[in-house]
């Protein structure tokens, strides 16, 4: 079924709806959470918990790009769950990895203007996604938004892992120089 | 807080950013769907692999039944989600051992052949030998069994009734319903999570098992209860009520939500035609016209979450006082798509489908719900 009939179905309140919606994106957001909880029984929670979110917000939301609009509140809901179930652990899991890799990227601006409201901080991500080149782009997003490990992207993008981590580590840098350019303190 | 942790948590703030990126970057990286250490949902079909399906079907009638059931299903008012927990394959495994090791000793105690026994719980002979043609072989073998079997002895699957049933099915069913777990922790692919659900008429343990630590643990009660309206069962699901309830009038709707909203006026040719309610959680008032074109709608809600559910990035956003009051609103071309407020113990939220509101529109409306 088309998203845009699949959201139809939303927006006249069909239960059908949510069967689509398993049916078509069902896999693919158990895997987006699935890499950042990395246990089935979290998983499921978070994965019914975005229908729930979808079902909710669609109306009078209507996304304009479905599996992603769902891959959104499906790495949402996943990173509060990590949070919460890690509240004891810290430092443990690739999102643990992926912070540590991300303090490259924290700027050294002083924080005399407050922390940046998140979607300033988006905003200022978008620009930046939008400056990289594709191909950096798509790692550091397979790397940050999905949090697949370095070895994961190399095998999915079929490259080195040398390659992959390089790729990382400049765009952290080059987003570290645009924050502080900006003068966002995050 | 020392250096490292506050650097932390600036990364964590970065990261969670990247959860608001535009949709077209994530849809340019999306990664490829797992299919290993990853349960596929119970509700995924493999409806890209019909041969797969049809094969897995002809290996298990009474999954393919299931699985019908559910597919087919037209029930109003109920979204299906799983509520299936999940439990460590090598516990299931356990408990398979422990199950059909007291499903045996109980039967032999009956003069049943050992053979019939092990026939009556098809998915969990399949579970052992790794494949899954055992249901349809034991098929007429199981009636014998369960004929046999004290009702309150042993959890006898009953594949023939299963194979036949349209309704009257257990989610899960305890031992029997882990046999899938346990083949996936032997590497067989997670594409249907209804493959080995099988139905029990009887409690899902017996009385050796339940003395089992492990048992106990691999039998969850909240996924071996059974509706007692079999029309509403899934198999491998749960039925799920519609979160939202309609109401005919505000008053009911305020019942509902257990807290009230001062309403606004309505706005140009839009009248609050809608007034749901989830439970104790969001009290919702859609504004549409009289044919039913939405233009708006107000959400409250206990707490201090964004109430709108809108994941959308909008190119603007900016903050607006307004009285004690500091609301969000999102903009697109010029108008505001959504308001988010809190006061007190609730957060507000006016979002927009035809209405076009100005700022100015929306900051009136926010007065006056505040």
């Amino acid at each position: 079924m088309e998203d845009t009939d699949i959201i139809d179905l939303y927006f006249a309140r069909s239960e059908k709806a949510i069967e689509e919606t398993s049916n078509k994106y069902g896999k693919y957001i158990n895997t987006v959470s699935y890499r950042i909880l990395r246990n089935e029984s979290d998983v499921e929670e978070c994965v019914n918990d975005t229908w729930l979110h979808a079902w909710k917000a669609i109306p009078p939301v209507r996304p304009e790009v479905l599996k992603a609009f769902l891959a959104k509140i499906a790495r949402n809901i996943s990173l509060h769950m990590y949070e919460k179930t890690h509240a004891q652990k810290r430092g443990s899991g690739e999102m643990a990895v992926s912070i540590e890799e991300l303090t490259d990227a924290v700027p050294s601006t002083d924080n005399t203007r407050g922390i940046a409201e998140k979607q300033v901080l988006a905003d200022v991500l978008n620009r930046f996604l939008e400056g990289l080149s594709e191909d950096n782009r798509v790692v550091f997003v397979k790397r940050y938004f999905y949090l697949l490990s370095v070895k994961e992207i190399a095998e999915d993008l079929g490259v080195g892992e040398s390659k992959v981590k390089m790729q990382l580590l400049r765009s952290r840098n080059a987003l570290k120089v645009m924050l502080e350019q900006e003068e966002i303190y995050v | 807080m020392n250096t490292t942790d506050e650097k932390n948590k600036r990364a964590s703030r970065i990261l969670e950013a990247v959860g608001d990126i535009d949709e077209k970057y994530i849809k340019e990286a999306e990664v490829k769907v797992a299919t290993a250490n990853v349960a596929a949902p119970d509700s995924v079909a493999d409806s890209a692999s019909p041969a797969a399906t049809a094969e897995k079907n002809a290996a298990s009638p009474a999954a393919a039944a299931e699985t019908a059931g559910t597919t087919n299903s037209a029930e109003p008012n109920v979204i299906k989600m799983s509520t299936k927990k999940g439990i460590k394959p090598y516990v299931s495994a356990a408990a398979l051992v422990v199950i059909v090791g007291a499903l045996g000793l109980t039967i032999r105690n009956m003069n049943i052949p050992t053979t019939t026994a092990v026939a009556s719980a098809p998915a969990a002979a399949a579970a052992s030998a790794d494949t899954a043609v055992a249901p349809a072989a034991a098929a007429n073998e199981v009636t014998v069994a369960k004929e046999a079997a004290a009702p309150n002895d042993v959890a006898v699957a009953n594949a023939p009734e299963m194979a036949a049933a349209d309704s009257a099915v257990v989610d899960n069913a305890g031992p029997v319903g882990k046999a899938r777990e346990a083949d996936m922790a032997q590497g067989a692919p997670s594409a249907s999570a209804d493959e080995a659900v099988i139905k029990s008429d009887a409690p899902n343990i017996s009385a050796a098992a339940a003395d089992s630590e492990v048992a106990a643990a691999a039998i969850n009660p909240e996924i071996t209860e059974v509706n007692p309206d079999p029309t509403k069962v899934r198999v491998g699901n749960v039925g799920l009520a519609n979160p939202f309830r309609d109401f005919a009038t505000m008053e009911e709707a305020v019942e509902s939500a257990g807290y009230e909203i001062k309403l606004p006026a309505p706005v140009g040719e839009y009248t609050a035609l809608a007034y749901r309610t989830i439970p104790s959680d969001l009290l919702e008032i859609i504004y549409s016209t009289e044919d039913g074109t939405e233009g708006y709608r107000i959400r409250k809600a206990p707490g201090d979450e964004d109430t709108s559910g809108d994941y959308n990035d909008y190119p603007e956003e900016k903050e607006v006082q307004v009285g004690d009051v500091t609301a969000t609103l999102e903009i697109k071309d010029g108008y505001v798509a959504t308001a988010t407020w809190g006061t007190g113990d609730y957060s507000y939220s006016i979002t927009t489908d035809e209405k076009k509101f100005t700022e100015d529109e929306a900051i009136e409306l926010i007065k006056a719900i505040s």
